[in-house]
């Protein structure tokens, strides 16, 4: 039996009660163990409602998600929250660092709700800042970071709790060239230690390097999947 | 990074909203400590008067209300209304230990009233413990001089040898009592005959201070004296409980203010943190992302809150103390306060006031953060970061 660490059955997923829209419409997919997936298609058909399910950031209208075999369609907040802090990892697009913290006190957040210790929080906070070649902006503030710089927090925050996923929500999308091409690097560089890394993008840079590609129009999933040599 | 000090981050984020909500519940806390403060001096105030009056029973004239029950405790001047003669057939009951009688009369020292007791000197002395600083005490009941309290001899430059006027007649200072803490600090004494023979009064007196041998038997001697004469006769804590009534009226009306206040501060906190909440969707939404259940959210915003009761009760007790001691001097003059006695209105540093201020504030401050916080849990990770 394949190691699936996500796996989808049947998603579906509509906003508004009267006039109803249908993000995403009857999603079956399964994600092998270490693998980079990217997801794809136009603006507007579903992708991040899709890896938000994926994430558990938000229910299924129907249909089911399993993370690690683990049902969490069916799961209370509290089971969920707990799910998102030891198993999956979050990068959006738009960074979302707190401003008022530095970029370790960033990373720190998302371990200080694991019941991490200060100590190991602040040791591990400068561990993932060093391997995000940031190791000194450690007291910097968002504000007095660029964007490639700050992206890189969120990457390194998303791994601050050493999740076995990594969901991206366009990651390299309000990054200059350089700067994608650094955040990049960062990203393949993770997926080497086994990480599983989903991916929405509109980037065929990344796109090209995915194993599975899922394409999704109008809510739903292509097929067949592409799968690179 | 601990939760604590990511609390204290948030709060301090911005900082003119910080200082407004604190300042709020400063303000509430403050006027709570200064009210309640001055509340809690005045009733000491008039518990001392009536520790000083050493009195087990008092008889009054029939005339009878909490503002003459004042009157006695603070020494005032009292219409001359009971028979001076009684004061020997009180004496004379059974188990009473000694009758003094009080002839309280208003007067001036340099045209400022102060309060002239005629007094038996000898019964006077030995009830009241009174030693001289300087001079010599009434040698007898007949005697043309005064003795004067420490305080009156300072506040009017006043020594031995030195004559105050009564009615057209001089009356030499023969004694300067030693301080004693009490309003006799602050009056002037003269033998009871004397008095009532300058000032043209019959044979009454303002009131009597009776003492017994055993206080358990107070109810049969109160009865006893109620037989002589037809007369208020009170116990002292039915004296004290009577003034301390006043004094009740008083502090449902400075607690009313200190609430309103406290109230508005509350306010202010409520809307701060709802303020704080909808500009920190995302910062919530992140969180939550990131595993942050709904508990340690509500966690977040309370301990947010009650951080504000903290660092407002501080400040709130500091200002409150530092404005007591500034008002003082203006509030003591108002009449209404001046009538209760001669209180120190100022706060005078306590730890249970201060621990109560603390522990109110924080409790105040938790319970209207309650709401928000609530709020701020039940959102979802997707609504947080979508309506951002």
């Amino acid at each position: 039996m394949s190691d699936w660490i996500i796996r989808t059955e049947n998603l579906e997923k509509t906003y508004g009660t009267k006039v109803k829209t249908h993000a995403l419409k009857d999603v079956s997919l399964k994600i092998p163990r270490g693998s980079f997936s990217c997801i794809i298609g136009p603006s507007g058909h579903g992708k991040s409602t899709l890896l938000q399910l994926i994430g558990g950031l938000d229910k299924p209208t129907s249909g089911r998600v399993f993370i690690d075999n683990i049902d969490i369609s069916s799961l209370n907040d509290n089971k969920l929250s707990e799910i998102r802090c030891e198993k999956i990892g979050f990068v959006f697009q738009s960074f979302n660092l707190l401003e008022n913290l530095t970029a370790s006190e960033n990373i720190q957040t998302a371990m200080m709700f694991a019941g991490t210790s200060q100590k190991s929080a602040n040791s591990r906070a400068l561990e993932l800042l060093d391997m995000v070649d940031l190791s000194d902006k450690s007291n910097s503030k968002p504000s007095e970071l660029l964007g490639g710089q700050l992206q890189r927090v969120a990457i390194a925050r998303s791994l601050a709790n050493d999740p076995d996923i990594l969901l991206m929500d366009e990651p390299t999308g309000n990054l200059d060239s350089q700067s994608e091409k650094d955040a990049l690097e960062h990203i393949f560089n993770i997926h080497k230690t086994g990480k599983t890394i989903v991916v929405v993008t509109h980037s065929s840079d990344i796109a090209k390097q995915a194993e599975l590609l899922f394409e999704i129009r109008d809510g739903r999933l292509m097929q067949p999947f592409r799968a690179t040599p | 990074m601990s939760i604590f000090k990511f609390v204290f981050r948030n709060i301090l984020r911005r900082k003119g909203r910080f200082i407004f909500t604190l300042l709020g519940i400063t303000i509430g806390m403050a006027s709570f400590v200064a009210l309640l403060s001055m509340s809690d001096n005045l009733r000491s105030e008039v518990s001392q008067q009536a520790d000083d009056l050493g009195a087990d029973i008092i008889v009054m004239g029939r005339v009878d209300c909490p503002f003459i029950h004042r009157a006695v405790l603070a020494g005032e001047q009292l219409p001359e209304s009971v028979p001076r003669e009684i004061v020997g057939q009180i004496a004379a009951i059974n188990g009473i230990t000694a009758a003094i009688p009080y002839l309280t009369l208003g007067t001036s020292i340099q045209q400022t009233p102060v309060t002239l007791v005629g007094i038996l000197p000898n019964e006077m002395k030995a009830h009241r413990g009174w030693s001289v600083t300087s001079g010599a005490f009434f040698e007898d009941e007949g005697e043309n001089s005064v003795a004067i309290g420490s305080a009156t001899a300072t506040r009017f430059n006043l020594e031995i040898g030195n004559t105050l006027t009564f009615r057209g007649q001089d009356f030499p200072i023969t004694a300067i009592l030693r301080e004693t803490g009490s309003n006799d600090d602050i009056s002037v004494f003269m033998p009871l005959y004397v008095a009532q023979e300058t000032f043209g009064l019959d044979d009454y007196v303002s009131f009597i201070v009776v003492t017994v041998d055993n206080v358990a038997n107070t109810e049969r001697y109160i009865s006893a004296i109620m037989d002589i004469a037809n007369l208020s006769v009170s116990t002292n804590e039915e004296l004290l409980s009577s003034v301390l009534l006043i004094l009740g009226s008083l502090d449902v009306t400075l607690q009313l203010i200190a609430g309103v206040a406290l109230i508005a501060a509350a306010f202010g906190i409520i809307n701060t943190m709802m303020t704080a909440i909808y500009e920190r969707r995302r910062e919530i939404g992140i969180l939550r992302a990131t595993g942050c259940k709904r508990g340690a959210i509500f966690k977040i915003f309370i301990l947010e809150s009650g951080l504000y009761g903290l660092l407002g009760g501080l400040s709130g007790f500091a200002v409150g103390f530092v404005v007591s001691r500034l008002a003082a001097p203006l509030i003591e003059q108002n009449e209404f306060v001046a009538a209760l006695g001669n209180p120190d209105t100022a706060v005078a540093f306590s730890a249970p006031l201060f621990f109560t201020v603390i522990a109110l504030s924080v409790l105040i401050s938790a319970v209207s953060g309650l709401y928000p916080a609530w709020k701020a849990s039940k959102l979802t990770p997707m609504e947080a970061i979508r309506n951002v």
